[in-house]
């Protein structure tokens, strides 16, 4: 079980709010994720919220300073529109990238970058909700913000078969309110996708981590990182006594 | 050692590298071509991509003109990840032919793992096992991070010198012979133990 601090980054800042909206900024992002590698992280994410907005600048300049000093693996998204984009967040350090809404609207770009970076570097981020009438889980776009007129599963299986190497899943009425992670969802998709999976959204205290199943590769954590709500050591302490098999240097 | 060589693919996560060893403390020489390339010096391959591309990569940039180096042992090579994969004679990822520098293949992981045991990814960080390895030993059973879908077959046993497990199947995580060696996980991304392991690797080609 790998534990991921997830960075939500607005140009050079960490920001979290509620449910992918991003209210408050909390400082550098490098620092952040400087501070958990030092404390054990597994593996950082770094959620660029506004590159599709805007330029990427700021993205890049966390990332080049990151990596400097953080040598565990780090996970970029946000706003890559195509190949030529993705090369750009690999030169300035990426070792895995992330895409969501470019491949929602047109999944074909998933196709070129397995072509080009091969199956393993390509993580599918998806961001759902499940609707209260209908009950199917939609697939959202833009930090939560469209819906698109996809549904999971098939979202899921049409990704899958064009390559994506492994998926980031985040339960967007979750994300935030640290009330617990949404189990509903992470048995959902465990019985659709046999791809490694990392759920995000909702962990606030290590009691959280006893709903979870052993099939999951990974968890992301950001609020309750960022407000030091919970130590990564103690998460993996737990995580040891449940018997995951979690790295310890 | 006179020199490390660090080759620009292209299409890695080169700066990871090059960081890694400047946390050493090792100088390296950034390249994107085989030209000048001195004896006696480590070149490092590191890799994320596609098998073919890598290997266009290096036909392009004349890796023909360093061959007999590293055929002759004046040359050391250190391969991560699709760095390691491309010592092979093939791939099921890609049409070109490897390096062929070891005896095997690469296979995808799923032609060993499916159903119950299903890998289609292996990531995250795994328990590697150095058998009888003097100059490896104190990283016995340490966590290393990994990232592939496809997995080295060796002709040669001799030439693993490390492995994890998953389902209580062995993947290959580190390859060598003589002045040839490959790493299928990214020490360079593997925290601070993961620096030492590259330390010792390094060192290990000089011994």
């Amino acid at each position: 079980m790998r534990i991921v601090s997830r960075l939500d980054i607005k140009n050079d800042y960490l920001i979290k709010g509620l449910a992918l909206e991003g209210l408050r900024k909390l400082g550098n992002a490098k620092d952040f994720a400087k501070k958990y590698y030092e404390s054990g992280i597994d593996e950082i994410i770094y959620i660029d919220t506004v590159a599709s907005l805007y330029s990427r600048e700021g993205i890049f300049k966390i990332l080049m300073e990151t990596v400097q000093e953080v040598f565990v693996p780090i996970t970029v998204g946000g706003g890559i529109r195509n190949v030529d984009d993705a090369y750009k967040y690999f030169d300035h350090g990426a070792d895995k990238i992330f895409i969501n809404t470019a491949a929602v609207e047109n999944p074909k770009i998933i196709d070129k970058l397995v072509n080009n970076f091969g199956s393993a570097n390509i993580t599918l981020s998806i961001e759902t909700i499940k609707d209260q009438d209908s009950e199917a889980w939609g697939v959202y776009t833009s930090n939560g913000r469209d819906k698109s007129n996809r549904e999971l599963s098939e979202w899921i299986l049409e990704a899958t078969e064009r390559g994506v190497g492994e998926i980031f899943i985040t339960s967007v009425n979750f994300d935030g309110f640290q009330k617990g992670f949404d189990i509903e969802l992470m048995s959902k998709i465990l019985s659709i996708s046999k791809l490694p999976i990392v759920l995000s959204g909702g962990f606030g205290e290590i009691k959280h981590l006893e709903k979870l199943s052993q099939k999951l590769s990974g968890i992301a954590i950001g609020s309750s990182l960022h407000y030091e709500k919970v130590e990564i050591s103690k998460i993996k302490d737990k995580l040891k006594t449940m018997n995951y098999e979690v790295r310890n240097e | 050692m006179n020199n490390i060589y660090l080759f620009n693919t292209g299409i890695s996560n080169f700066l990871s590298v090059e960081y890694a060893f400047k946390e050493l403390n090792y100088q390296v020489k950034k390249i994107s071509n085989f030209e000048d390339i001195t004896e006696e010096s480590l070149l490092v391959v590191p890799g994320v991509g596609h098998f073919d591309n890598i290997m266009h990569k290096l036909e392009e940039s004349n890796f023909q003109n360093i061959r007999s180096l590293i055929d002759g042992k004046k040359l050391n090579f250190l391969g991560i990840c699709l760095g390691m994969q491309i010592l092979f004679d093939d791939s099921s990822e890609g049409n070109k032919r490897g390096l062929g520098l070891l005896e095997g293949s690469v296979k995808k992981l799923t032609d060993r793992f499916y159903d119950d045991e299903y890998i289609s990814t292996n990531v995250g960080w795994r328990k590697v096992i150095f058998e009888q390895q003097e100059k490896f030993s104190q990283f016995n059973d340490n966590f290393f991070y990994f990232v592939h879908q496809y997995e080295a077959v060796p002709k040669n046993e001799n030439d693993i010198i490390a492995y994890t497990q998953k389902f209580n199947k062995n993947i290959v995580a580190a390859v060598k012979k003589e002045n040839v060696c490959g790493i299928q996980f990214h020490p360079e991304k593997s925290g601070q133990n993961g620096i030492k392991f590259l330390n010792s690797l390094i060192k290990g080609f000089y011994e």
